[in-house]
């Protein structure tokens, strides 16, 4: 199958904890700060990024890149499903594409008469799916589907995905010709988007000098830091992060700001509402804290509503600070 | 609702460390941490010293004297205070020997008033030196309040101290201070009460609800304000307090010292229909007396003899409703001041006979003041003395005019230059005349009941008096209606009119014109007629120059009863001129004789002058006395009003109606003239003003930081909920105020850019648990005893080191 790989590091039993410690938080802990490093370590001088890379796994969400080729966009997927102790998958979206090529297809099999089902890239752990917009509507619903859904349905028969299913999605924002862009109620499907950029000066030569005795094909494999199961605890975890009501009723402002902009032709749905709720906990957990603040819910404004606000599209940015500067953050008014 | 404690423990069991003990012994340093209720314990006893200040005040022999004193003994506690708790200066030294320091500063008093008595001369009585001395030993034991037996002495002697200031005092502000003290002993019991179960419960945390302190202060104030403005209104408020104030109902005596109350009022004369008397009392009663009366009743019945009132005057018939039969002697009072009520309850006790209250008072004016009131004019003056002599020429029509449900006789109609009415009331006491004391532009008079024009004449020198009887009778009271003239309109209608020619014969003048007799100058040397086109050789003919005469002789000549011109004087007014000084007639002389001479008509006037030293408060009412009769100068304008003048310093010009460009210039020009006069306090207080200018915002700071930290004391979430809300304003201040949109740690944060490590940490500490208590829904049950006092040192460094100058250097 065109454009699909697939790596099984599944079974690696991980030491989850340092010697001596007792509370599963400092050993979540140390296994954030180990996989901090090797996400940083696999894309050098992007910390934001890989922060917001680990925020979106936390919060069970699904990532879409849109950025230029040669970023480090698959470099980054490969080593998060390294570190996560996960399989692999890469789809290399053409306009051939068939949604069977995603999900999966049955096959005779002659010997057994019988069909038999063949698993698509979607039952791995970590799925890059490069230049989406370039596979067909068709293609990119069946792969929506497993994204919202958690499984696939082929024939009638439901098969369920693996928990910690993670899709990496990436688009080139130059090119346009020959490319399907994906709809406003698909893109909700995305917990955020990311820009990677172009590296500083620094980083680099950082990355020049590194490569040096570097043979392609043979990188060195790290260990994996988490297991997929850990992963999912850890997922669940994040989800109990507490959110005062104070902070709710921010987060629902918000939302009715970014529905009353004038620039803003769809605004914030309560799906996307619910994602950033999460996205901001897990935000909050990486800052080492057991509850949410305005301070997170506006660390990651950015990435979750330039995916879902539709509107001109190189004035989000400046929407998105618009948005934020028109709602005033919960304190207490007056005297205490 | 719950208020409790969670997890209290009894004290010893691992409990930690506590800033106050309740055995402390003498010696021990106080904590770094000012409990509230130390430092509202000298607030106390400074509410206490500044009530007994007040209660001093009219009593003292030097006002500065008094508030100097009062200001050191007030301000060097609080210096001991933020010494000893700031560990600056000689804290160390100010913590021995504490009973030796209080001792010395409660004697301080009685050697300060033995230097003052053998330096100064000034004292005062020993009464009041003991109670300086307590105050002053309150106000030192409440500096050292982190020992428990100061405090509470300290309290106890400020208690003491504001019931003693009460009884003395009389001012109303005593009870404003009161009234404060009241409130914050309130407050300082609660805060005590809160202070002990920190200390003798170690507790996790309390739960409250309602900010009960809050609750029950904001309870008592509101209703307080309502009882005050219930009873306020009523108007009945002696009669709504029985028991709770003390009242003077009245008796034998009258105490200047009583506070309220209605006498021996209600066995007086009173009205009987218009009871809403004020301080003159208005009485349509017949009295069946030999006293002179304006009324008469006709009563036929079955009796005693009437007693008729002789001589036989002109008298307005009453209804024999009114008359009022009273048996024994009836007591009058010629003093005002006291409010009939009709409401009244029966005397119960019995009383003895009711002396009379005689007053010194000529008549009683209401209304405003200073007022001149006209008994007589002159117009010739033949150089040693004034008298009228020529007929003034046509007069108005005395009619009777109703105004609202009044009758009022009309003298005067109004003209061009008047612009509005002011409204006197004059009742007559000793003033035995038939010639009605008029105010400056008279119009109109009412007296009760009375509706008949031909009870008044004009005199011959254009006075009103009341005829056909030997004199106006005492306590008739008499209300009046005058104009006030426009300024603008003077100076546009007064000119100078042709000087006729010097005339030596009065006999000619006496068939000529009226005026001519206003501008007879034949006595007046032309050296002070020079003399006067000297000074208003500036201005402008017309009223300018009328200002600039009395300008003159106001600025440059001296007010001296005593110096006198000899008896041989041929010229008193160039005698005047050359001295400088005189009595009040030889400043109305002058000046009408200059004015004739500059071709203005001029007369002088005698009356009476209402001054406004001798208003009242009490009674609300001016006396006019024997020494305020007075002499003053009426020019002539247009022909038609005669305006009067006031040349004599020391007493105020009948009041104008200014434009408002004459009411800033004439501000302006006082302002100058004051600045002049005092320059030295000026200058003193521009500087003093300069330098709280530039020193502003150090004392807004200081003042709300130890006002929110006194709000924040009761637990770490309100320690750290007030300091951030000082921070706020802290940050409103330098003009960097918080955007709605970012969070206090994210704004801090940004603010703090520069400043030292340690600093830096204190307020990341900070601002962590700010996010803590304004974002963590479970902090509540997280809270821990053991932070509160960590959290009060973070929120002190903070606060210590966050302040507005810090925050305008980071803005710039």
């Amino acid at each position: 199958m065109k454009g699909i790989l697939r790596s099984n590091d599944r079974d690696t039993e991980l030491p989850l904890v340092p010697p001596g410690s007792e509370h599963i938080e400092d050993s979540f802990g140390f296994a954030m700060l180990q996989l901090r490093q090797v996400l940083n370590t696999a894309l050098i001088g992007k910390a934001d990024v890989v922060e917001l890379v680990l925020t979106c796994l936390l919060a069970r969400g699904h990532l879409l890149f849109d950025d230029l080729p040669g970023l480090g966009k698959t470099t980054l997927a490969k080593a998060v499903a390294r570190a996560v102790g996960g399989t692999l998958a890469r789809v290399q979206c053409t306009p051939d594409l068939l949604p069977g090529d995603i999900t999966g297809f049955n096959v005779f099999n002659q010997k057994t008469r019988d069909f038999e089902f063949r698993e698509g890239p979607v039952f791995s752990d970590v799925l890059l799916a490069d230049e989406i917009n370039r596979a067909t509507p068709r293609t990119q619903s069946a792969l929506f589907e497993a994204m919202a859904e958690r499984q696939v349905t082929i024939d009638n028969v439901s098969y369920p995905l693996c928990q910690s299913f993670f899709v990496i999605a990436t688009q080139n924002p130059v090119e346009s010709h020959g490319t399907f862009p994906l709809p406003e109620a698909q893109l909700d499907r995305f917990a955020i988007k990311l820009r990677i950029g172009y590296p500083d000066r620094q980083s680099e030569l950082s990355m020049l000098q590194e490569s040096i005795g570097r043979f392609a094909g043979r990188e060195e494999v790290s260990r994996p830091v988490l297991a997929p199961q850990q992963l999912t605890q850890l997922q669940e975890h994040v989800t109990r992060i507490a959110v005062s009501p104070k902070v709710q009723e921010y987060l629902v402002e918000l939302a009715a700001a970014t529905r009353g902009h004038r620039e803003v032709t769809l605004g914030l749905s309560p799906r996307g509402l619910l994602t950033w709720q999460r996205v901001a906990q897990a935000c909050a957990y990486l800052r080492g804290r057991r509850f949410v603040t305005p301070d997170d819910i506006q660390r990651v404004a950015a990435p979750v509503l330039e995916v879902r606000l539709a509107g001109d599209y190189d004035a989000t940015p400046r929407i998105v600070q618009e948005i934020l500067s028109s709602v005033a953050v919960p304190t207490f008014h007056g005297t205490p | 609702m719950t208020i409790g404690l969670h997890d209290s423990r009894p004290i010893g069991a691992a409990c930690p460390t506590l800033s106050v003990s309740n055995t402390r012994p003498v010696g021990i340093a106080p904590s770094l941490l000012l409990q509230s209720t130390e430092k509202g314990t000298l607030v106390l006893c400074t509410l206490s010293a500044m009530t007994l200040f007040c209660s001093r005040l009219a009593a003292s022999p030097s006002l500065v004297q008094t508030s100097l004193v009062t200001a050191v003994m007030v301000l060097v506690p609080w210096i001991v205070l933020i010494c000893l708790h700031c560990r600056i200066g000689p804290w160390r030294r100010l913590t021995h020997g504490v009973p030796a320091l209080i001792g010395i500063w409660a004697l301080a008093p009685f050697l300060l008033e033995y230097l003052l008595l053998r330096h100064v001369g000034d004292g005062e009585p020993l009464e009041i030196t003991l109670l300086c001395s307590l105050q002053a030993a309150a106000l030192m034991l409440a500096a050292y309040s982190y020992l428990r037996t100061c405090q509470y002495t300290a309290c106890l002697l400020a208690g003491f101290l504001i019931l003693f200031s009460i009884v003395i005092g009389t001012a109303p502000i005593v009870f404003v201070f009161a009234g404060a003290f009241g409130v914050m002993m309130l407050w300082w019991l609660m805060a005590r009460y809160w202070e002990r179960l920190q200390v003798v419960h170690v507790a996790s945390h309390v739960d409250r609800c309602l900010p009960v302190r809050w609750s029950i202060l904001g309870a008592i104030s509101v209703s307080g304000l309502i009882l005050a403005s219930a009873i306020g209104n009523s108007g009945n408020s002696l009669y709504d307090l029985p028991g709770f104030m003390p009242t003077s109902g009245g008796s034998q005596r009258d105490d200047p010292f009583a506070r309220s109350g209605i006498g021996d009022g209600d066995a007086l004369v009173g009205a009987k229909d218009d009871a809403a008397s004020f301080g003159p009392v208005e009485s349509e009663l017949y009295l069946e007396s030999k006293m002179p009366s304006l009324y008469d009743v006709a009563n036929e019945a079955y009796g005693e003899p009437r007693i008729s009132k002789e001589p036989t005057e002109r008298r307005i018939a009453l209804a024999a409703e009114n008359s009022l039969e009273k048996e024994g002697r009836i007591a009058t009072s010629q003093r005002g001041g006291r409010e009939f009520s009709t409401i009244r309850k029966p005397a119960n006790r019995k009383r003895g006979p009711l002396a009379d209250r005689n007053s010194p008072a000529m008549l009683y004016v209401l209304g405003t003041t200073p007022a001149h009131l006209a008994i007589e004019h002159h117009d010739t003056f033949d150089g040693a003395n004034w008298c009228q002599t020529f007929l003034s020429g046509k007069r108005s029509p005395i009619r009777n005019r109703v105004i609202g449900k009044e009758s009022w006789i009309e003298f005067q109609e109004p003209t061009a230059i008047h612009l509005s009415t002011q409204v006197h009331a004059i009742k007559i006491v000793n003033l035995q005349t038939t010639r009605v004391p008029s105010p400056h532009q008279l119009s109109a008079i009412h007296i009760e009941k009375l509706d008949r024009p031909e009870f008044f004449a004009w005199t011959e020198d254009d006075a009103i008096y009341m005829p056909d009887r030997p004199g106006i009778p005492q306590l008739t009271v008499l209300r009046t209606r005058s104009h006030k003239i426009a300024r603008e309109q003077l100076i546009a209608r007064c000119v100078p009119q042709k000087l006729p020619a010097p005339c030596i014969n009065q006999d000619v003048l006496s068939n000529g014109t009226s005026h001519a007799a206003y501008l007879n100058t034949s006595t007046l040397s032309p050296l002070m007629a020079d003399r006067a086109a000297e000074w208003t050789r500036h201005a402008a003919p017309g009223w300018s120059q009328v200002e600039c005469i009395v300008n003159h002789l106001r600025t440059r000549f001296v007010l001296s009863p005593d110096v006198v011109p000899p008896t041989d004087c041929p010229d008193v007014v160039a005698h005047f001129v050359k001295e400088g000084r005189g009595p009040d007639y030889l400043f109305a002389t002058t000046a009408a004789m200059m004015l004739r001479s500059l071709g203005y008509p001029t007369r002088l006037v005698t009356g009476f002058y209402a001054r406004p030293d001798r208003y009242d408060r009490k009674s609300r009412q001016t006396s006019v006395l024997k020494e305020d009769v007075h002499v003053w100068v009426e020019v002539l304008v247009a022909n038609e009003t005669w305006v009067a003048i006031e040349p004599t310093p020391g007493y105020e010009a009948p009041p104008m109606v200014l434009t408002w460009s004459e009411w800033g210039n004439r501000l302006v020009a006082n302002g100058v003239a004051w600045t002049g006069n005092h320059w030295l306090g000026t200058v003193v207080s521009v500087l003093l003003c300069m330098l709280i200018w530039r020193t502003r915002w150090r004392w807004c700071d200081t003042c709300l930081t130890h006002c929110f930290w006194l709000m924040g004391s009761g637990g770490p979430l309100r320690r750290i909920r007030w300091t951030l809300c000082l921070l706020e304003w802290r940050c409103r201040m330098a003009r960097t105020p918080r955007p709605a949109e970012k969070t206090p740690r994210s704004w801090y944060t940004s603010l703090a850019g520069n400043m030292p490590r340690e600093i830096s940490i204190a307020l990341d500490s900070y601002l962590e648990l700010v996010d803590r208590v304004l974002y963590d829904p479970d902090i509540g049950t997280v809270a821990n005893h053991r932070h509160g006092i960590q959290t009060d040192r973070v929120c002190a460094t903070v606060t210590r080191h966050l302040r507005v100058r810090q925050l305008r250097e980071v803005r710039r």
